[in-house]
C-alpha cells in the first residue's frame, strides 16, 4: 500500500471516529431536547388541570355566595371562574389528544361541569329568584348545593389524578433525560479516549513504518558513500526492508545502485589486471 | 528495439547504469563481438557468460535473474 493511501486511511479512520462521536452525541442531544419539550408540555397540562380545578372551586364559592344573598358578588365570581375554566379546557382538550386515558378522564370532568354543576347552579338561581317561601327555597337550594359540591369534589379528584399522572410522566422523562446526559458523558469520554489512543498509536506506527526503513537506508547509503561496497550486507539481495509502498521502490533502486557500483568496480579491476598482465 | 537494447534493459533491472558496460565486456571478451552485432543465436551463450560473470560479484540470485531475463529474449 502506498504511503499516501496509508496516511489517508489513518486520517479517514480518525475522521470517522469524530463523525461517529458527533452523530451519537447529536442524537442524544436531540433526544434530550424532545424529552425537555415533553416535560414542558406535561408541566403545562399540570398547570391547566390545576387552573381548571381552581375554576371549579371558584365557581362553587361564587354559588355559595349567591345562595347566601351575596348575589352580585356571587355572579361576578361565577363569571370569573368561567374565564379561568374556558382556556384551561381548550388547552387540555388539545394537549391530552395523544393520551386517551387522561383525555377520557378529563372529558368526565367536563361532562360533570356541564351536565351536573352548571345545571345545579342554574337551578339554584331559579329557586333563589322564585316566589316560594324561604323553607322550600332553603331545602331546594341546599339539595342543589349538595349535588354541585359532590360533583366538584369528584371533578377535583379526577383532575388530581390527571395532575399525578403528568407529574409521573415528568419524573419518567427527567430520569430518561438524565440517562441520556450520563450516556452522552460516557460516550464523550469513551470517544475522546479512543480517538486519543488510536491517534497516538497511528502516529507512532506510521512514523516508525516510514522512518525506520529510511533510517536503515540512510545508514547503508552512508557506508556506501564511504566506499564500503564489499560487505555481504549489501550483496545480500534481500535487504530486510519490506513495507509494500514507495520505500520498497526506493530500496530496489538503492540495491540497483549498489550493484552498479560493484559491477563497475569489478570491471575496473578486471581492466587493471589485464593491463598489468600485458605490461609484464 | 535491437537485441543489444533488450539485453541492456534486462541487465539494467539489477545492474542499473552498469548494465551497458557489463554487456559490452561480456560480448567483447567472451563472444568476441560488438554488442551491436548480437544475434538471437548468441543469447544462450551470452546468458551463460553473464551469469558466470555476475555470480562472484552480486551473488547467485542476481546471476540467475540475469540469465533468465536474457534467455527470455529468445
Amino acid at each position: 500500500m502506498k504511503i499516501r493511501r496509508k496516511l489517508l486511511l489513518s486520517y479517514f479512520l480518525i475522521v470517522g471516529l469524530f463523525i461517529a462521536a458527533g452523530a451519537t452525541l447529536t442524537y442524544n442531544t436531540v433526544k434530550m431536547a424532545e424529552l425537555q419539550t415533553a416535560v414542558k408540555q406535561q408541566v403545562e397540562i399540570n398547570d391547566n388541570a390545576y387552573a381548571y380545578a381552581q375554576g371549579l372551586d371558584q365557581k362553587q364559592f361564587g354559588t355559595l355566595m349567591y345562595a347566601t344573598d351575596n348575589t352580585q358578588e356571587g355572579e361576578r365570581i361565577i363569571v370569573a371562574s368561567a374565564e379561568t375554566i374556558a382556556p384551561a379546557e381548550t388547552y387540555l382538550q388539545t394537549a391530552l389528544a395523544n393520551d386517551s386515558a387522561l383525555l377520557a378522564k378529563f372529558n368526565e370532568v367536563v361532562d360533570m361541569d356541564r351536565n351536573t354543576i352548571n345545571p345545579a347552579i342554574a337551578q339554584i338561581a331559579t329557586v333563589y329568584n322564585s316566589n316560594e317561601n324561604d323553607t322550600v327555597k332553603y331545602v331546594a337550594i341546599w339539595e342543589q348545593l349538595t349535588i354541585m359540591m359532590t360533583a366538584v369534589s369528584q371533578a377535583d379528584v379526577k383532575l388530581a389524578d390527571i395532575r399525578t399522572a403528568t407529574m409521573g410522566n415528568v419524573a419518567v422523562a427527567t430520569v430518561a433525560s438524565q440517562n441520556y446526559a450520563n450516556f452522552s458523558t460516557l460516550l464523550a469520554i469513551g470517544f475522546i479516549t479512543a480517538i486519543s489512543v488510536i491517534s497516538v498509536g497511528l502516529a507512532v506506527a506510521m512514523g516508525n513504518r516510514i522512518t525506520r526503513p529510511l533510517k536503515k537506508l540512510a545508514d547503508i547509503a552512508h557506508k556506501v558513500s564511504l566506499g564500503d561496497l564489499k560487505q555481504r550486507y549489501y550483496l545480500k539481495q534481500n535487504i530486510d526492508i519490506k513495507t509494500g509502498d514507495e520505500i520498497d521502490e526506493l530500496v530496489d533502486a538503492f540495491k540497483r545502485m549498489i550493484n552498479a557500483f560493484r559491477v563497475t568496480e569489478a570491471l575496473s579491476m578486471e581492466v587493471a589486471e589485464t593491463e598489468e598482465i600485458v605490461e609484464q | 528495439m535491437t537485441i543489444e537494447q533488450d539485453c541492456v534493459a534486462v541487465l539494467a533491472m539489477d545492474l542499473g547504469p552498469a548494465a551497458r558496460a557489463f554487456l559490452n565486456r561480456q560480448c567483447k571478451s567472451r563472444l568476441k563481438k560488438e554488442p551491436a552485432m548480437l544475434k538471437k543465436t548468441d543469447l544462450d551463450e551470452l546468458a551463460k557468460w553473464c551469469a558466470f560473470g555476475l555470480q562472484p560479484i552480486l551473488g547467485a540470485n542476481v546471476a540467475e535473474n540475469a540469465k533468465k531475463g536474457i534467455l527470455a529474449l529468445k
